[in-house]
């Protein structure tokens, strides 16, 4: 497993997909849109997975003395690597943001825990659906469009709750430390979801990966 | 070395059916059959890459779906032409293959690129077709491997780079306790090297034994038309009628001395084609 790790780093990943860790460096935009920081994703995933592809890394991996769940955690950990890592930095980058440059108030969700509790929530069900989906049959152009549509649908359901429905829209949106408990709990729910679900991703596409012939 | 029973693997419409072989230390096994005849869908089942429905493997003994990590640190398993990672310098391809293997030795690759005319400092894309097959078994020998296991390795070859293929195997096993399992369509590449035979057609087995038995066993006739009686038509494994006579397969058993044709020595190849084609009229 560990093998596996390090060969995805030296053999798959470029100079060019460290370079999408810069993106958070955005955050310091005015007013810029925190929705759009959840979407730095996508660069990973997109640029790595078709480069597996091209790089016929299956048929390399054949013969190795492997599990086929290792194949699937290490796949799995190049997308975690990338979701948290660029959550992490766009944490720290609004951090500055909010306690050095003072601006709070942002179109939409403004920089809270809320906002971490949704982007886990996001996260899970692109989780959820590309890892589900990847592993039945390794088509990678269908897996990832079904996964984005699904982000998209819950991201934009969150973004509703949190800007439309009243007291959701009291307590989430604003910096306002009387709702502190309230954007803990997302932050809470989002991080069970964001765990629970890499855990249930991981056992579900293990299982279909299983029963598909390479 | 290698025991397989009875092996089962159903895949979409097709399905591979009671194979079952033995492949001693030291020994090399061709392993024939047309394309799609289930050459590779078994060889995946013996590295482990795809798990199989029914039956039995054994590797050194032991059990493959339950120790086939260990088995495989001394299995090398080579598919065609090594075209992974095209734009990764051979020696950096060979780095990472390595750390996968607890015997592995980088020296010995180092070496075995040398035996082969390969270049470690150029890239994978940089090589020709038959270096990158020499690549891949380079890979496959870099872990002193006991068991080799090479799925069409001269598919794509020109002649010469077949000849040196071929050389290279017989050099393998003068290093002895290795067993060679190599797939092919191309039969010809089995004349001077195998030891034993496996031949699948459509998922099933037709035969398994040793090279030589399967070429005494069998003789392949010659004769005019109308010495093809019902009695001997029937004895047949496969004939090609002309306007003039006909040629056929049959097994040195079924030949009698009544029978009115010329009897020779079928080549591997012919004892392929007339097993799956039963009957040509031209």
């Amino acid at each position: 497993m560990k093998q596996l790790i390090k060969k995805e780093f030296i053999l798959g990943w470029k100079w060019y997909n460290y370079l999408f860790f810069v993106f958070p460096l955005m955050v310091f935009i005015p007013e810029y849109p925190l929705f759009t920081s959840v979407l730095y994703m996508f660069f990973f995933v997109t640029t790595l997975f078709p480069s597996f592809i091209a790089n016929n890394d299956f048929k390399f991996m054949s013969g190795l003395p492997i599990r086929r769940k290792d194949i699937v955690a290490s796949k799995f950990f190049n997308i975690l690597f990338g979701q948290t890592g660029t959550l992490f930095l766009t944490v720290v980058c609004l951090l500055i943001k909010v306690f050095v440059i003072k601006e709070t108030a942002l179109p939409l969700i403004d920089p809270n825990f809320a906002f971490i509790g949704m982007t886990l929530i996001e996260y899970s069900v692109f989780n959820m659906i590309f890892m589900t989906q990847y592993f039945k049959d390794l088509k990678f152009p269908k897996s990832v469009l079904l996964s984005i549509l699904g982000f998209f649908a819950v991201t934009g359901l969150l973004e509703v709750l949190a800007q439309v429905v009243p007291p959701f829209k009291t307590a989430l949106d604003t910096m306002d430390v009387k709702y502190i408990g309230w954007r803990l709990a997302v932050l809470a729910v989002g991080s069970v979801a964001y765990v629970g679900g890499a855990a249930l991703s991981f056992r579900l596409a293990c299982k279909r990966f299983y029963g598909y012939n390479m | 070395m290698l025991k397989v029973e009875n092996l089962r693997k159903k895949y979409h419409s097709f399905l591979l059916d009671g194979i079952s072989f033995i492949l001693p230390e030291g020994y090399i096994l061709g392993f024939i059959g047309q394309n799609g005849a289930g050459k590779s869908t078994t060889i995946k089942c013996l590295t482990g890459v795809n798990s199989y429905d029914e039956g039995e493997i054994s590797v050194f003994g032991k059990d493959l779906r339950t120790n086939s990590l260990d088995i495989l640190q001394d299995v090398g398993f080579s598919s065609g032409a090594m075209d992974c990672y095209p734009n990764e310098k051979v020696e950096k391809i060979g780095k990472v293959y390595g750390m996968f293997f607890k015997k592995y030795d980088e020296k010995r690759f180092l070496r075995l690129c040398e035996t082969f005319h390969i270049d470690p400092s150029k890239k994978v894309r940089e090589l020709s077709q038959g270096m990158k097959v020499k690549l891949g078994i380079a890979l496959a020998l870099s872990h002193d491997a006991k068991l080799i296991i090479l799925d069409e390795p001269t598919s794509g070859l020109d002649p010469v780079a077949r000849e040196e293929l071929l050389d290279l195997l017989q050099k393998i096993m003068e290093q002895g306790n290795r067993s060679i399992l190599f797939s092919t369509h191309v039969t010809s590449d089995l004349d001077k090297c195998a030891d034993y035979i496996l031949f699948i057609d459509d998922g099933k087995q037709i035969l398994f034994d040793t090279k030589d038995n399967i070429i005494d066993g069998h003789a392949l006739i010659r004769g005019k038309k109308d010495a093809l009686t019902g009695s001997l038509k029937e004895r047949l494994i496969g004939q090609k009628i002309t306007p003039v006579g006909f040629t056929g397969l049959i097994k040195r058993e079924d030949l009698f001395d009544s029978d009115d044709v010329e009897t020779s020595v079928p080549t591997l190849e012919d004892i392929m084609v007339y097993y799956v084609k039963e009957e040509i009229v031209l």
